[in-house]
């Protein structure tokens, strides 16, 4: 052991090098992660952590939220599939609305604030009355803090902000929660003279003894026009969601790939040049074991170091990062970033202990080069 | 130039790791430089592949054409504007139609035919004629869905179909095919398929506009917003860029690709150092016997060199075999010029990283070459 540290040392440089390489490896690894977390909690939160055990689509929607348009009756027909306790309706608009005077965009959910698909829990504040909002609490970023106005463009109509819900945002923008029937004014304000008010889903609430899936198949089955699907179906199946994490599973992939080679390369090249030391060594009698734990501790040293520079530069990143999209630190994603990468390196690094097994201590006798 | 080459024969093994390890990280970079190609490809083509040098958008749609709304009326102001040519006027509905059952997203964009703002790349068929009810331009990407020349497109919850008169390429919006129809027809959907927008009237969700030689684009921008009060109008660019996700998508694959660039440049950086080290001893004699530092760098880096084009070559042949087994979902587009600057990229990266070792190269003293041991 005392050997891996002398030798780190006399060649801070190289090693300095090296973990340099691997922090910077590191530090893509976790901003990738955290970047398409940010991304997809923000894009389908509303949907994934919904209230509602069951969430019921128009079939032609393909899962998308925004395209679904399903009549008010449809909640009584849902009503009565064995199964299901309670039906609400969820109506969603996105609108454009100022608050404190900036212009932004609004994704506005009415429902049933006692039903399914309620905003629940409500972390702090208070449930909405007539006029108010609770907002998804990212949206204090744009300026949606408790007690400010929202004025909604074109209509004028006013709603105040009275409490915040935890990780509820649709479609990446600032997004409110309001009764249902309080959400109908805004949407015959918003469209007047519209013929029929279409509602965007149906949340359900199940008996404790059945599973999601099963009554959202039932639902599929028995009411005409409309698919149920549980919340984490709803949520991936939600049109771009795979583009997303399909592309970063890509990318992730690969850079974890690049460490794990860049890391086993570098050891494989250090084990080469310093063979001649690693068998005279043995030939003094160090056992293969110890050169080889000496080797694995400076892989260990190495990588934690990497870690320690990409968490330092993901903290960077994440102080610098658009309020409007906040990206934070995720210690348990860290701790797995660097042990998985820690695992591989070690595995990679086996193929040096390999040369070093293979060496054979009466070469250091010969005394050729 | 000899020995370097000859040193590379004698150590394959040792060469081939280097070229493996560049090669990985080109392929991470030619990836993902695909995917940002693509997603911007796919997200813009239908303002990129336009003849228009500005849109006007509502001043509370905020530079979103779903949200924007103007008066079809105020086409006239704006083409009485000065230093207007021509405008046009475009609108979106993001429906789902079938063909044979199967059901897709389709984005039908409303527009004028002849005037600006229509998709420039018609590449089969024929253009609706002016007020031609239900005909409509089909983007490429839409011969996927098996729809062809004279196919009926029936879009959920209308009654009546869009004939495909003529293809464009290059004209999606946000990733969606779209299917161009006139204004007229796109109207007669909307208010069928969107009954809750009958309301509003006839509207139009921008106003593409060209400028007349001579006028400047911000000059005439700012005369429109001026003239009708209630617009924000933006060039073409900054259209592009409001897109949702455009601008960010851009640039986090630049940093990405950023910073596998000086990995690139650690790697070989590290490789040759590490190289150096252990023959100081051959070059101390090479130099001892007169070669000069000139002759030993200029190997050095045409090691490099070759380290890096063999490091590409394979990259590039990887990224496009995976190219073929990615899933339909993964929006990657390999362009020419993208592979190009990333070949020059990696090349100067590679360079770079073993310019490093010059120092220690040349302060290798040929006495030592005496002393027996480097």
């Amino acid at each position: 052991m005392f050997i891996a540290l002398r030798d780190l040392w006399r060649s801070k440089l190289r090693f300095s090098l090296l973990a340099g390489a691997v922090g910077l490896l590191i530090f893509l690894l976790l901003f990738l992660n955290t970047l398409s977390a940010t991304l997809l909690g923000f894009f389908i939160g509303a949907i994934e952590n919904n209230s509602a055990d069951v969430l019921v689509y128009e079939d032609t929607a393909r899962r998308n939220l925004q395209a679904s348009r399903i009549d008010p009756s449809v909640v009584g027909e849902v009503l009565t599939v064995p199964g299901v306790v309670a039906a609400a309706p969820i109506g969603e608009l996105t609108l454009t609305a100022t608050v404190d005077t900036e212009l932004t965009d609004l994704s506005l959910w009415g429902v049933d604030l006692t039903g399914p698909g309620r905003p629940d829990p409500i972390v702090q504040g208070r449930l909405p009355g007539p006029g108010e909002v609770v907002v998804d609490e990212s949206a204090t970023a744009e300026g949606f803090e408790i007690g400010e106005t929202i004025t909604l463009i074109p209509s004028g109509t006013e709603l105040e902000i009275v409490g915040y819900v935890q990780d509820r945002r649709y479609a990446v923008v600032a997004t409110a929660y309001l009764d249902f029937t309080r959400w109908v004014d805004v949407f015959e304000q918003e469209f007047p003279g519209s013929p029929i008010i279409p509602l965007s889903l149906v949340a359900v609430e199940i008996a404790s003894d059945e599973e999601a899936a099963v009554v959202g198949d039932r639902i599929t089955a028995m009411v005409a026009g409309v698919e149920g699907l549980d919340r984490v179906s709803a949520a991936s199946g939600t049109p771009g969601v795979d583009s997303i994490s399909q592309s970063f599973t890509l990318i992730v992939g690969i850079t974890f790939g690049i460490v794990v080679l860049v890391v086993g390369f570098f050891f494989l090249i250090l084990t080469v040049q310093k063979l001649r030391s690693f068998v005279t060594l043995r030939a003094v009698g160090a056992s293969t074991g110890y050169l080889a734990g000496s080797l694995i501790a400076q892989i260990i040293i190495l990588v934690l170091l990497g870690s320690v520079f990409g968490t330092l530069l993901l903290m960077g990143a994440t102080l610098g990062s658009n309020p409007a999209f906040p990206l934070s630190v995720d210690v348990r994603l860290v701790l797995t970033v660097t042990v998985a990468v820690l695992v591989f390196s070690v595995l990679s690094g086996l193929l040096s202990v390999r040369r070093i097994a293979r060496a054979d201590p009466a070469e250091a006798a010969q005394g050729t080069r | 130039m000899q020995l370097a080459i000859a040193e590379i024969r004698r150590r394959r093994g040792r060469w081939a790791s280097i070229i493996g390890a560049v090669a990985f990280i080109v392929f991470l970079v030619l990836i993902l430089a695909a995917l940002a190609d693509g997603l911007f490809i796919g997200s813009t083509g239908a303002f990129r592949n336009s003849d228009a040098d500005a849109y006007v958008y509502s001043a509370d749609g905020r530079r979103s054409l779903v949200r924007s709304a103007l008066p079809v009326e105020d086409l006239e102001s704006v083409t009485s504007v000065e230093g207007v040519a021509d405008a046009g006027a475009l609108g979106i509905l993001l429906a789902t139609a079938a063909t044979d059952g199967d059901l897709f997203d389709i984005a039908v964009i409303g527009h004028l035919p002849g005037r600006v703002g229509e998709p420039t790349a018609l590449t089969a068929g024929r253009r609706p004629a002016t007020g031609e009810q239900f005909v409509g331009l089909a983007d490429m990407s839409l011969r996927d869905k098996g729809i062809e020349l004279g196919s009926l497109v029936l879009l959920t919850g209308s009654a009546q179909p869009v004939e495909v008169v003529g293809f464009v390429s290059d004209a999606r919006y946000l990733l969606a095919d779209t299917l161009w129809v006139t204004l007229e027809t796109w109207e007669s959907l909307r208010f069928e398929i969107r009954p809750e927008t009958v309301g509003g009237g006839s509207v139009a969700q921008a106003f593409p506009i060209a400028v007349s030689g001579g006028a400047g684009v911000e000059a005439v921008t700012a005369a429109i917003d001026a003239a009708l009060g209630t617009t924000e109008t933006v060039t073409i660019d900054e259209a592009i860029l409001s897109l949702p996700g455009v601008e960010q998508q851009a640039s986090t694959f630049t940093a990405i690709i950023v910073v596998s660039f000086v990995v690139v440049g650690i790697v070989i950086a590290l490789f040759f150092a590490l190289i150096t080290l252990e023959k100081r001893g051959q070059l101390a004699i090479l130099k001892a016997i007169g070669s000069s530092n000139y002759l030993l760098l200029r190997g050095v880096l045409i090691q490099a060199l070759i380290a890096t084009v063999a490091g590409y070559v394979l990259g590039f042949a990887l990224s496009r075999l995976l190219a073929l087994v990615l899933p339909p979902a993964v929006p990657v587009e390999f362009l020419a010029g993208t592979a190009r600057t990333l070949f020059l990229a990696t090349i100067v990266m590679g360079a770079l990283g073993a310019v490093l070792s010059f120092r220690r190269i040349i302060r290798i003293d040929p006495a030592s070459a005496l002393g027996g041991e480097a």
